[in-house]
């Protein structure tokens, strides 16, 4: 390898939102970026992300799982020499990993070995952690397991939404991207890896079902914490009444005495207290909802769909 | 600074201006002094029924503007909320609750016959208490106009405490009672929670009235109030309704709600199907509530704000399946006072309510829920009233009886 090689790598980016071009553009910037791997998800914001990468005349294609070869056949022809996944969510196969000569490295939003997976935002959210960071590790064949290069902590705020937190990962990356190619460089395109330590957990796509508010069996501050986790990708928390299914987007905890009602009963209808709902512990403020038909505060829903005082949100998905 | 500019329709509104909402106190009297003559002149026909139903509808019509008249800011209007007894309407929709016509009726005969034999009993003016009243007071805020319009009590006759925990119905009568001139019947009107009534010593209390129910005698905090003002009542005192019995049966609810009233055009008792009703199995009598009962319930604690009453254990007897499953009900009557009855469907608060988490000699297809209680034929059932937030019976099975 060349002194010019480890100063100037030329990395393919593998990418699949928008909320990451400012790292596509510091790469650009510095003459580093050779192309870029899209997401196979076709959706707004990825066909968005191609349009931008054609106006910064950045080569990139779509990646196909099924057609492997193809990437790497494009990867080859960039004479890509190290690999950079920033919210990619397939599972890369030995044969791409092993095109780059320095290898690939992911960018993660969870303090590895914790909430390995695809998502970890939403579960440190709804596991009310209070800090996380932002990793770069080596990609290897298993999931999120390799040695770390970088690590930089934040804090979560108490009121951080998937949104908000996504965005703090998002705006943090290109600072860690930095301090990863001066490691880089300084240590001739093989930065020192701390292994992981500590207990390992998952971050699977939640299921429908772990969507939904259980009122019996949770706390009136964890149902706040699946709330802000499912703000708003997931379009909120999910209760059922009457029917049909609503998206709590926020919540929030109310000192109030609950009078021996079952968790789910509706406690209070109006202003300025809003919609407030039992828990097993506490009261719950139901501060946003949405729906189908709209985004409603409580009371407003409460007046627009006849919401009552004493009827019971069920805990049953 | 540019002046903004109306909009059309504020032009238009400051040339028509809107008439305020108002309450003629003389129609209001007047109103009221008619119903309540065809309320006590009423017989069982339909053509009765159906004066006295568009009498109440003109008197509601004067009424229903009348948390707007008082200025009851619309937050006020609309709040309910549960507190340690039960639900508190909002004032909104309790101003509805004087069209149940039987309901109505039937207490304001029984009110009108109970003060009858009260003067009789007591040779002063009489102290009459109404708890939970809403903003109307409907049972008997008709009448006391119908006794002012006729000259038959005067406030030297008759002495009202009004008590509701709803500010927004505080305010109304306030100004219902103002305006109608029937404030010289009033003592006074509290807003608070009618258990945290302290009545003031050496007063005498002679009638409460009360009337603070849902179907299946639930969710509203009757039961406790009861139980808090039969403790304060003269010894010579009457409290209306007299008795409440609660029955437990044994009922196929398509056929109780719907065969029964395919061809009725509105639920009453007189209407029933008796072969449907025959076809009831009948467990019995879970609770019976009157003056002396409310003296002795005894209420087992179990957590700051909820309590239980045990009423009664009932045994579930064997009988023939049929096509259909069949339904715990609660069926209530209310015995107001002499022969003033609210039977089974006459109203709202009569209507049998069915306990679906009881499942008799079935297991439910769909999920189990948490609620759900598996009996069978032989099987005791324990009937509990629970008291707290969300009043109501809490159905067990005794597997030990005693």
């Amino acid at each position: 390898m060349t002194g010019d090689q480890i100063l100037h790598p030329r990395i393919t980016l593998f990418l699949s939102t928008c909320m990451v071009l400012p790292v596509a553009q510091l790469l650009l910037e510095k003459g580093m970026l050779v192309g870029v791997v899209i997401t196979p998800r076709v959706d707004a914001d990825s066909v968005q992300l191609e349009h931008y990468l054609i106006q910064m005349r950045v080569p990139a294609i779509r990646y196909n799982p099924e057609d492997v070869s193809s990437s790497t056949a494009a990867i080859k022809s960039w004479n890509s020499n190290l690999g950079l996944i920033a919210t990619f969510s397939e599972m890369l196969p030995e044969s791409l990993i092993s095109c780059f000569e320095f290898g690939m490295y992911n960018i993660h939003g969870s303090p590895l070995p914790a909430y390995r997976g695809i998502n970890p935002i939403f579960w440190q959210l709804k596991n009310k952690e209070s800090a996380s960071a932002v990793v770069i590790c080596k990609v290897q064949q298993g999931m999120d397991d390799g040695g770390i290069a970088i690590s930089y902590p934040f804090d979560i705020h108490p009121q951080d939404t998937f949104g908000t937190l996504s965005g703090t990962i998002y705006q943090l990356m290109p600072m860690v991207i930095q301090e990863f190619l001066t490691l880089f460089a300084e240590h001739c395109g093989k930065p020192p890896l701390q292994p992981q330590q500590g207990g390992a957990s998952t971050a699977p796509h939640p299921d429908e079902e772990e969507l939904f508010i259980d009122w019996h069996n949770t706390d009136a501050q964890s149902i706040t914490a699946l709330v802000r986790a499912c703000n708003p990708i997931l379009g909120g928390a999910r209760i059922r009444w009457k029917g049909a299914v609503l998206g709590v987007m926020q919540a929030s905890v109310v000192d109030r005495p609950l009078y021996g009602v079952e968790p789910g009963t509706i406690l209070h209808i109006g202003s300025p207290e809003g919609v407030l709902v039992a828990t097993k512990n506490k009261a719950l403020s139901l501060d946003v909802l949405q729906m189908m038909d709209g985004a409603f505060t409580g009371l407003r829903f409460a007046e627009r769909f006849s919401l009552n005082a004493g009827e019971k949100f069920v805990s049953q998905a | 600074m540019t002046p903004m500019m109306p909009s059309n329709s504020q032009l238009r509104e400051l040339l028509n201006p809107k008439e305020p909402a108002s309450l003629d106190g003389q129609v209001l009297i007047s109103s009221s002094s008619d119903v309540v003559a065809s309320m006590l002149n009423a017989s069982d026909s339909v053509e009765s029924y159906e004066k006295t139903k568009q009498e109440l509808s003109t008197l509601y019509d004067g009424l229903k503007c009348i948390l707007d008249v008082a200025d009851v800011p619309p937050e006020l209007q609309q709040r309910q909320f549960l507190n340690k007894t039960g639900l508190a309407m909002s004032p909104q929709h309790a101003l509805t609750t004087i069209n149940d016509v039987l309901r109505v009726s039937a207490f304001v005969r029984a009110i009108h016959r109970a003060i009858g034999d009260l003067k009789q009993r007591f040779n002063k003016p009489l102290h009459i208490v109404y708890p939970a009243c809403g903003p109307l007071a409907p049972l008997l805020m008709p009448l006391l106009a119908y006794y002012k319009h006729q000259n038959i009590y005067s406030a030297d006759d008759l002495s009202v405490t009004l008590i509701d925990i709803q500010q927004g119905a505080v305010m109304s009568l306030q100004k219902l009672f103002h305006a109608s001139g029937l404030d010289c019947y009033i003592r006074e009107i509290i807003c608070a929670d009618a258990v945290d009534y302290h009545k003031p010593p050496n007063q005498t209390i002679h009638l409460v009235i009360l009337e603070a129910m849902q179907h299946g005698f639930s969710t509203e905090g009757h039961l406790a109030i009861a139980m808090h003002f039969a403790r304060l009542l003269d010894n010579h005192g009457i409290f209306l309704p007299q008795k409440i019995s609660i029955e437990a049966v044994l009922s196929s609810g398509q056929r109780e709600f719907v065969d029964q009233w395919h061809d009725q055009q509105r639920c009453r008792s007189v209407s029933t199907n008796n072969v449907i009703i025959n076809e009831r199995i009948r467990l019995g009598t879970v609770l019976e509530i009157t003056r002396q009962s409310l003296l002795t319930l005894e209420k087992i604690p179990v957590d700051e704000f909820t309590s239980l009453i045990h009423c009664s254990n009932l045994k579930i007897p064997d009988f023939e399946q049929g096509e259909q499953q069949k339904v715990l009900l609660f069926c209530c009557r209310i015995d107001i006072y002499g022969d003033e009855v609210i039977n089974e469907y006459d109203s709202g608060i009569t209507h049998p309510f069915p306990d679906l988490n009881i499942c008799i000699n079935f297991v439910p297809k769909a999920d189990l829920r948490d609620d759900d209680l598996l009996v069978r034929s032989g099987d005791t059932l324990g009937f509990f009233y629970r008291m707290n937030g969300m009043p109501g019976f809490l159905v067990t099975r005794q597997d030990h009886v005693t």
